[in-house]
C-alpha cells in the first residue's frame, strides 16, 4: 500500500527479481516483482495472509514478522532484501510448541477483539517472551509498542502476555525438575 | 455477585471465552484482502484534489493506453443511477459536474494488478475551474458561498423544554456560559475499507468489510440498476467499524461492483491507508455554546445550548448523527427549562458521520464541563451534584421523555465514587499540588452519560431484525443473523443467548457470517443495538424451537411438556435431572419424526413517539448510563499528560458476557483518551494533511490508562436477557472525565478538544504570571 508512484521514466521498476528465502523452515524460490516488499510476496504471492497490512508505512505493525531472528514490519523490507533470510510468519509460528501458551493466553484474556492486529501482536509477544524469560511490565509495554490497536486498550493483551511467560516459565521448570 | 435469579442461566451472565478468538489469533481468519478470485481485478479510486470546483474535463486516453488497464470508469459509465446518498439524496457515486471535498472520487480504474492500476490512476488527467471553498461552520452559517443549490444547513433540530427560558435564567441563582470547540476524530479501524465484487448469476455478489450488508445492497442495487434480490452480499471478517463502516463501505462497494459487473470479473478495491484517511468519514468537528443557570440549591433550572456541526460536504449519515447529539446535549439530568438548537452545516470537506457515540460525545464533553466550571465556582461536590439533578425512574429528561424503567445512573455515580476511592485520590492530589516542588500536577474529572438505545425515533424504520437457526440432525446448530462481528464480541454474546434458549452446548453452535440471502434486512450493526436487537431476534426463533424440542423431549421421557427443562444440551425431567435426553439425541428423533428444526426469528425495536418540531418526546425506549473517574498527571515543564486510571461505571442491565463487557470498557477509554488528548487531524484549506499514523497518533500501549470498569445491572424489559447496549457507552464518558481531570489539575477549563501539551503548557505558563479570570458572566 505504499504509495507506488509509478511513472513513465521509471517503468524498469516493474522489472522482476528471482529470491530465494526460508520461510517457516522451508525453502522459497520465487520471482516477483523487483518493488514488491516481503508483505506483498507474503500476502499475493503466498497466499500467507496471516501477516496483515494495516498500513504499509511501517507504522502498525500489523505486518510483523521475524527475520533473521529479529522483528520487523515486513512492509519495510524490499524483496531484495529478503533473498538468504529466515523468516517466520504466524503461520509458522502458531504451529511452534512454544507458542502454544501465547495462543492459550490470548484466548483465555480476551486479547483479541477485531483482530486485525493480533497475528502482529502474537508475533512481537513470541519475538519478546524469546528474549526475556519474565518480562518486567516496562518490557512488554515497550515491546508490543510498536503494534497498534485501536480495539482492546492494550490492557487484556499486556495480561495474556504476563500470563503465558507464567506458563511458559512453569513448564520450563516442570521438565528442569523432571 | 450473582444473585439466586441470575444462577437460573448456565450460560448468559457467564465468563465465555470469544468464540472466534482462536481463527484470529492464528492468522487464519479471512478479512476481504485475504480473498482471491481467478482473473480478479485491482480497482483504484481517483479522487478531487481540490476542495471546491466544477469539472471541466476528465481525460481518460492515457489510463486507458496502459497494458494491464481494463477499465476507467466515470459518472457517465454508470449503469444504474448516480447516486449514493443514504439518508438524503446529495451525494453522486463518482462526482460529475462539481467537487465538493478534497477527497471526493470521481473516476475509478480497475487492472490486472496492483501496481497498475495505482501507475493508471495517476494517468488520469481531470481540469477543473476551482471555486472558493467553505471551510469553517461560521462561514458555511453566513449562507455566502452555498456548497449545494439549496443552502447549507443539512438539518436543524430544536428541543424546547418550559415555557420561557430567559425568564428561567434570570430566576438562576447563577449563570455559566462557555463556548467549545472539538476537532475530527478518525476511526481508524486497523483494517482499511475494502471488498471483492464477483459477477455471478446475471447479478452481483460482494464480500467485503461492512457494519451494514444491507445498505450495500441497496447502494450496489441503486448503481447497476438491479433488484435487490439479485444483489448478494456476504460478510467477511470485519478488522474494526466504530462507526466508520456503517454507511461509507456503500461507496466503495457500488463502485466495484459496478466495475465487475460491466467487465464481468471479480474486482477488489481495498484503501490504502492514506486514502482511507483523506476520504472516509470522521466525527463532527463542532462549535458549541453552552449557557446553564444554577439555583442556589445545586438544581440546573436552565440550559441553552447551540451547536453548529461540520457535516462536510455530503449529508451522508448527519441527520441521524446530529439527531442524537439534540438528546444527549443536556446530558442524563432534569432540567426544566431547555432550549437548544443543533445545526448541522455542509462544508467543503470531508464529510463527517457515524462514529461510536453518534454525535453525543462531542456535547457531552461541553455538558460535563459546564458541570465542572460550576462545581468548582461553587465548591459543589462533583458527584452530589449530578446526583442531584440526575434523572431516575419517574423523573424526566430534557425531552420530556419519562424514565420508567431500567435507569441505574445513580448507582453508577455511587459505584464511581467508591471504586474510584476519590476521596481519597482527591485529598492525596491535593496535597500533592500544594507541594511546588513537584514536577507533575495532579488531577481528578467526573463525566456521567446516558445513551439512548437503539435507533430511536429518528430512524425506526430502520430497527428491526432477522435470525435464521438451523439444528442439523447431530445436534450441531447454525445461526445466522443481519448484524455483524466487527470484533465487539457480538458472536460471543448472541451465541451464549442462542445456547441458553436452545439449552443446547456453546460448542454446538456455528456462525454463519451475514449473508444477505438468508436473513432479512435487519439495518446496520450501529447504535449499540446488536445484542438486543439480533439477540431478541435469535430468542424469537430459539423459542419456536425449544417448544418443538421440548415436545419431542416429553414424548421421549413420557411426560408432560410442562416438566421438561433444558440446559447445556439436555432436555431433562424437573423432577428428576438424571432422567433426560441428549440435544444431539433430540435432534435425531425430529429428523427421523420429520420435524422441521430450522427457524426464522424476527424482531421489532419498541415504537417511541417524539415530536421534531419541540424536539419534546421519547426519542428512545431505553438507555444506558454511566459514570466515569479520571486520575491524570500533567507534566509542568512539557505539558504533557498522563492518564493513570479511569473507573468506569456502567448500567448496561444485564451483563452476558462479563469478560467481554470489560473488553469493551478498555477498549472504549484507549479510543476516547485517544480523542481526548493525542488525536489531532490537521486540515489545512480542506486538506487533510495528517495523513499516516507517525502524524495522526492513536494511543499504544503506553498510553493507556489502568482501567477498572464495574456494572450496575438495571435490566430492560425489552432486552434478551435484560440485556441494553455498550458499543458505544464505553466510550462516550471518556472524553469529558478526562479533559475535566486535566482542567482540574491545571486550573483552567480547557474548551477545545484536544486538549494538546502545547495548550497546557501555554495555560499553565499564562497562569504562572496572571490570576486566572473567572469563568463566571
Ligand atoms: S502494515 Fe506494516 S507496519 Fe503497518
Ligand atoms: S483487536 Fe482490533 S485492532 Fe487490535
Amino acid at each position: 500500500m505504499p504509495n507506488r508512484n509509478f511513472t513513465a521514466e521509471n517503468l524498469q521498476l516493474k522489472d522482476n527479481i528471482d529470491i530465494c528465502f526460508k520461510l517457516n523452515s522451508r525453502d522459497v524460490k520465487i520471482k516477483v516483482p523487483c518493488t514488491y516488499t516481503l508483505l506483498d510476496i507474503l500476502r499475493y504471492e503466498l497466499k500467507h495472509t496471516g501477516t496483515k497490512e494495516g498500513c504499509g508505512m511501517g507504522e502498525c505493525g500489523a505486518c510483523t514478522v521475524i527475520m533473521d531472528g529479529g522483528i520487523v514490519n515486513a512492509c519495510l523490507v524490499l524483496a531484495t532484501a529478503v533473498s538468504g533470510r529466515d523468516i517466520w510468519t504466524i503461520e509458522g509460528v502458531s504451529a511452534k510448541e512454544d507458542a502454544k501458551p501465547i495462543i492459550d493466553a490470548f484466548v483465555a484474556k480476551t486479547a483479541t477483539q477485531c483482530g486485525f492486529c493480533t497475528p502482529g501482536m502474537i508475533m512481537a509477544s513470541y519475538y519478546l517472551l524469546s528474549k526475556y524469560k519474565d518480562p518486567t511490565d516496562e518490557q512488554i509495554l515497550e515491546g508490543l509498542s510498536g503494534n497498534l490497536c485501536r480495539c482492546t486498550g492494550y490492557a487484556k493483551i499486556v495480561e495474556a502476555v504476563k500470563a503465558a511467560a507464567r506458563e511458559l516459565n512453569g513448564a520450563k521448570k516442570e521438565a528442569r525438575d523432571a | 455477585m450473582l444473585t439466586k435469579k441470575q444462577n437460573l442461566y448456565s450460560v448468559v451472565g457467564k465468563k465465555v471465552n470469544r468464540v472466534d478468538a482462536y481463527e484470529k489469533i492464528v492468522g487464519g481468519a479471512r478479512y476481504v484482502d485475504d480473498l482471491a478470485f481467478e482473473d480478479m481485478l485491482f480497482a483504484k479510486m481517483v479522487c478531487s484534489t481540490i476542495p471546491s470546483g466544477r469539472i471541466k474535463k476528465i481525460d481518460k486516453s492515457r489510463a486507458l493506453k496502459l497494458k494491464g488497464v481494463a477499465g476507467v470508469f466515470t459518472a457517465e459509465d454508470i449503469t444504474g443511477l448516480n447516486k449514493i446518498g443514504c439518508v438524503v439524496d446529495d451525494q453522486p457515486l463518482l462526482a460529475k459536474e462539481t467537487v465538493r471535498f478534497a477527497g471526493e472520487p470521481f473516476a475509478v480504474v480497475a487492472a490486472e494488478t496492483r501496481e497498475i492500476a495505482e501507475e493508471a490512476a495517476g494517468l488520469i488527467d481531470i481540469e477543473y475551474e476551482p471555486l472558493e471553498p467553505v471551510l469553517t461552520v461560521d462561514e458555511s452559517v453566513s449562507e455566502k458561498i452555498k456548497v449545494h443549490p439549496k443552502g447549507n444547513v443539512v438539518c436543524h433540530y430544536k428541543v424546547r423544554k418550559g415555557d420561557n427560558i430567559d425568564e428561567a435564567f434570570n430566576k438562576s441563582f447563577k449563570v455559566y456560559e462557555k463556548t467549545f470547540t472539538i476537532n475530527y476524530q478518525e476511526h481508524l479501524y486497523l483494517e482499511t475499507q475494502g471488498c471483492v465484487a464477483l459477477p455471478e448469476n446475471e447479478g452481483i455478489t460482494v464480500y467485503g468489510s461492512f457494519q451494514c450488508p444491507f445498505y450495500v445492497q441497496g447502494a450496489v442495487a441503486t448503481a447497476l440498476g438491479l433488484p435487490l434480490a439479485k444483489v448478494r452480499i456476504l460478510q467477511c471478517v470485519v478488522g474494526g467499524g466504530f462507526g466508520g463502516k456503517e454507511d461509507v463501505p456503500s461507496e466503495y462497494a457500488a463502485k466495484a461492483a459496478l466495475l465487475a459487473y460491466v467487465l464481468k470479473k471479480p474486482v477488489k478495491l481495498i484503501l490504502d491507508r492514506a486514502q482511507d484517511l483523506m476520504v472516509s468519514s470522521k466525527r463532527h468537528p463542532m462549535k458549541m455554546e453552552y449557557k446553564v443557570g444554577v439555583t442556589k440549591k445545586g438544581k440546573m433550572n436552565a440550559l441553552k445550548v447551540r451547536v453548529l456541526a461540520d457535516s462536510g460536504a455530503y449529508t451522508t449519515l448527519s441527520t441521524v448523527v446530529l439527531f442524537r447529539s439534540s438528546v444527549h446535549f443536556g446530558g442524563p439530568y432534569v432540567i426544566p427549562h431547555v432550549s437548544g438548537d443543533i445545526i448541522g452545516l455542509y462544508t467543503n470537506r470531508v464529510p463527517c458521520g457515524a462514529y461510536r457515540g453518534f454525535g453525543t460525545p462531542q456535547v457531552i464533553y461541553a455538558m460535563e464541563s459546564m458541570i465542572n466550571i460550576i462545581c468548582n465556582d461553587m465548591g459543589w461536590d462533583p458527584f452530589e451534584f449530578r446526583k442531584n439533578n440526575a434523572l431516575k425512574k419517574g423523573a424526566s429528561s430534557i425531552t420530556s421523555h419519562k424514565i420508567k424503567e431500567s435507569c441505574g445512573l445513580i448507582e453508577t455515580i455511587d459505584k464511581a465514587r467508591k471504586e474510584s476511592e476519590y476521596d481519597k485520590r482527591k485529598k492525596e492530589f491535593d496535597k500533592w499540588n500544594a507541594d511546588k516542588s513537584k514536577r507533575t500536577l495532579k488531577g481528578l474529572g467526573v463525566s456521567s452519560i446516558f445513551y439512548g438505545m437503539n435507533l430511536g425515533a429518528k430512524g425506526w424504520f430502520y430497527d428491526k431484525a432477522g435470525s435464521h437457526i438451523q439444528i442439523c440432525r447431530d445436534g450441531s446448530v447454525t445461526l445466522c443473523v443481519g448484524n455483524v462481528e466487527m470484533g465487539q464480541g457480538a458472536k460471543t454474546v448472541l451465541a451464549q443467548i442462542a445456547s441458553e434458549a436452545l439449552g443446547c452446548e456453546i460448542s454446538a453452535i456455528n456462525f454463519t457470517n451475514v449473508d444477505t440471502n438468508i436473513v432479512p434486512d435487519s439495518g446496520p450493526t450501529v447504535a449499540s443495538r446488536t445484542t438486543v436487537m439480533s439477540g431478541n431476534a435469535l430468542l424469537d426463533a430459539a423459542n419456536k424451537l425449544r417448544k418443538k424440542l421440548v415436545a419431542a423431549a416429553a414424548e421421549s421421557l413420557k411426560i408432560k411438556p410442562g416438566q421438561v427443562m433444558a440446559k447445556l444440551g439436555k432436555y431433562y425431567n424437573i423432577k428428576d435431572s438424571h432422567q433426560f435426553v441428549s440435544f444431539k439425541d433430540l435432534a435425531g428423533k425430529c429428523y427421523l419424526d420429520n420435524v422441521g428444526l430450522s427457524e426464522m426469528g424476527y424482531y421489532v425495536s419498541p415504537k417511541v413517539e417524539y415530536d421534531l418540531q419541540s424536539g419534546q418526546g421519547e426519542p428512545y425506549y431505553v438507555y444506558s448510563y454511566a459514570t466515569a473517574v479520571t486520575e491524570v498527571e500533567v507534566d509542568k515543564k512539557t505539558g504533557e499528560v498522563r492518564v493513570n486510571k479511569m473507573t468506569c461505571a456502567h448500567d448496561i442491565g444485564r451483563v452476558i458476557n462479563p469478560m467481554l463487557a470489560s473488553a469493551q470498557v478498555e477498549g472504549g477509554v484507549a479510543q476516547g483518551v485517544g480523542y481526548a488528548i493525542m488525536e489531532n487531524m490537521v486540515s489545512e484549506k480542506g486538506h487533510i494533511k495528517t495523513l499516516g499514523l507517525s502524524t495522526y497518533v492513536i494511543p499504544t500501549t503506553k498510553d493507556c490508562p489502568e482501567v477498572k470498569s464495574v456494572f450496575v445491572e438495571d435490566k430492560s424489559k425489552d432486552g434478551p436477557y435484560g440485556a441494553k447496549g455498550l458499543g458505544e457507552p464505553s466510550l462516550m464518558p471518556v472524553v469529558a472525565s478526562v479533559v475535566n481531570a486535566v482542567s482540574n489539575a491545571a486550573g483552567h477549563q480547557f474548551e477545545h478538544v484536544p486538549v494538546l501539551p502545547e495548550r497546557i503548557w501555554e495555560v499553565l505558563n499564562e497562569k504562572n504570571s496572571s490570576e486566572d479570570e473567572s469563568e463566571v458572566k
